[in-house]
């Protein structure tokens, strides 16, 4: 070697003092970054007036927020138990509490990837119908208490886990199925996730809720909350399955085929070569669809169940309080987002870990 | 080379009148192949003639239309038990690897064993190390394949194939995809692997390991066998116009 080695060029610097270089470098950009900052201000300022500086939280009473101009923030206090849990009998909240502590408590722990054993399948089957009857009592001295009563977050909670949970599952079958070189299995599987994908959800709702009980004889007919739940499940599980196909579509053909040189049958070839790694492929497009997911189990109030957003607006009919509707949807989309982004959150672990795995 | 011709039972692969169709294309016309245990054998012609294509009818990768296939004496049928006992029994080297990306070295040879029930956890590792170790990529055990070589890599294919204590090995242009640097260290793999009287039946074009290792070269085209002969005689004095041909071609 005869040239001399060349230094890489230098790296951008980075710090406060580089950031002020580029927010105030040239005229153009002092002119820039002072109009944007005074739009974010004038922006920002009326909201942190009307949140926060002339907002009301206690006493959680009606006459906290009578001669305030800012947020009622004390009637979501005072409302927080109704919004929560809808109409379940005040003196037996304890139970939907308990519902949903045990459920996001189940949810935190399932997202450590060192949980991901046969033993959280099992704990979860016995957490599902353990919440459930809890939720429904009538026994050891549990007062019952019908789905028509229930409301809130633990109905937004199992319909997600349960419609979500269920249709995992369910959508790789469909999307295998979809690929099976038995015709009759492949256009079952065309047939269900073409009708339920081209079905807008609010008809599957209506069908689940009030056609089903003129086809189905009475004593065959679930309850209302179950057949909402149901129709979420085949909802999303269409949807899913052609995410999950994507990700089929996308593996090489290669990778099954080396699986089966080596002797793995057909479920063996899935489980351990061809899911994982098309599961990895599509996580960005299923954290969407399940996000999507999450947010249509609101949609179950136009059927009469009583979700987050329809415990709210029933909370928000009380004629003491002046209907604070922008408080109580805030802090109910806070809920919703707490929820979402969390799921976002995790799902990004996720795909960091598969990438990882080059 | 003359052999004593083995009863079927015997053979390790046994092809007899074998058809095969790609919708209207004709890929497969007939094609009889006998592969006694221990036989070392290379598959040549040009590309389109179906070679690829008579390899992964034997381990049934592709099915056939006509004809009859065995391996090891089992007969291949539309049975999935049978279909998997004939793959265990055909261990297969790919062109592209077909390394699993998403495990390490060792987990992608002691897969298959662990799964199919052929072996426990431990047994498996042990054995994948010693194979690892045989082809020389036994320090790469716990990375991805994809931080390996592509010559590291096919070395890797080649042992994980044998992890499951196959009683031929296919190899499906096990070279063709290499850079030319790493052609060499994969051939001296599978000549040490013929060294040890693996049964072997390589669709290749590298002529040289032909010569050194096959006790048989099959020349196809068209979805036929054209010709076939002990390498000295194959490469001396090809029978046929298209033979020459192709190698006409290949030696320049």
């Amino acid at each position: 070697m005869t040239s001399a080695a060349i230094p890489a060029p230098p790296r951008p610097a980075r710090g406060p003092a580089a950031l002020a270089a580029k927010l105030f470098g040239s005229p153009l950009n002092v002119v820039l970054t002072l109009a944007v900052a005074w739009a974010a201000w004038s922006l920002a300022a009326p909201l942190v007036r009307w949140a926060v500086l002339d907002a009301a939280v206690l006493p959680a009473e009606p006459a906290a927020c009578r001669d305030i101009s800012g947020a009622c923030w004390s009637f979501v206090v005072a409302k927080s138990g109704q919004i929560l849990f809808g109409i379940y009998p005040i003196e037996e909240r304890w139970r939907p509490t308990l519902v949903c502590a045990v459920l996001l408590a189940l949810l935190a722990y399932s997202l450590r990837p060192a949980a991901w054993r046969p033993r959280l399948a099992a704990l979860w089957a016995a957490a599902l119908p353990g919440v459930l009857l809890l939720m429904f009592g009538g026994f050891a001295g549990l007062s019952y208490v019908a789905t028509t009563m229930w409301g809130g977050l633990p109905v937004t909670l199992i319909l997600t886990v349960t419609a979500i949970g269920g249709a995992f599952p369910l959508a790789i079958l469909l999307a295998l199925g979809r690929r099976a070189d038995l015709p009759v299995i492949r256009t079952l599987c065309v047939l269900f996730i073409e009708i339920t994908r081209a079905m807008p959800l609010l008809s599957l709702l209506f069908i689940a809720s009030i056609m089903l009980p003129l086809l189905l004889p009475e004593p065959l007919l679930p309850d209302k909350f179950f057949r909402a739940m149901i129709a979420l499940l085949l909802f999303a599980a269409a949807y899913l399955a052609e995410v999950i196909r994507g990700g089929l579509q996308a593996l090489p053909r290669g990778q099954a085929e080396a699986a089966r040189a080596l002797g793995l049958g057909y479920w063996g070839v899935q489980r351990f070569v061809v899911l994982p790694q098309a599961l990895a492929l599509v996580i960005p497009s299923l954290t969407n669809t399940i996000i999507v997911m999450i947010k249509n189990t609101s949609l179950v109030l136009v059927v009469g169940l009583f979700d987050l957003i329809s415990s709210g607006r029933a909370a928000l009919a009380d004629p003491e309080w002046s209907s604070p509707a922008m408080e109580t949807y805030i802090f109910i989309a806070s809920v919703y987002f707490a929820l979402c982004f969390g799921f976002g959150r995790f799902a990004r672990a996720l795909e960091r870990r598969a990438e990882t795995t080059p | 080379m003359t052999r004593e011709t083995p009863s079927p039972a015997e053979l390790a692969v046994e092809v007899r009148d074998l058809h095969k169709w790609y919708g209207e294309f004709h890929a497969l016309r007939g094609v009889e192949l006998a592969v006694a245990p221990g036989e070392r054998i290379v598959v040549c012609g040009p590309s389109g003639s179906g070679k690829s294509t008579l390899i992964r009818c034997i381990n049934q990768l592709e099915r056939h239309h006509g004809g009859i296939v065995r391996v090891n004496g089992l007969e291949a049928t539309a049975e999935p038990r049978r279909l998997e006992a004939i793959r265990r029994a055909a261990g297969m080297v790919f062109q592209s690897f077909n390394l699993f990306p998403h495990l390490s070295v060792l987990e992608n040879c002691t897969l298959a064993p662990v799964r199919t029930g052929t072996a426990t956890r431990a047994e498996a590792e042990a054995h994948a190390m010693a194979l690892l170790a045989r082809v020389r990529v036994a320090d790469q055990a716990h990375k991805r394949p994809g931080q390996l070589s592509g010559g590291q890599q096919q070395r890797v294919a080649i042992a994980r194939a044998l992890c499951m204590r196959p009683k031929i090995m296919l190899f499906d242009e096990p070279t063709s995809a290499l850079d030319p640097e790493m052609v060499k260290e994969v051939l001296d793999t599978m000549i040490e692997l013929a060294g040890e009287g693996m049964t072997m039946l390589a669709v290749t074009h590298e002529m040289g390991f032909a010569r050194q290792v096959a006790d048989r070269v099959v020349f196809m085209d068209q979805g036929q066998i054209v010709e076939s002969g002990a390498p000295g005689d194959f490469f001396a004095h090809p029978q046929h116009e298209r033979t020459r041909a192709f190698l006409g071609q290949l030696l320049h």
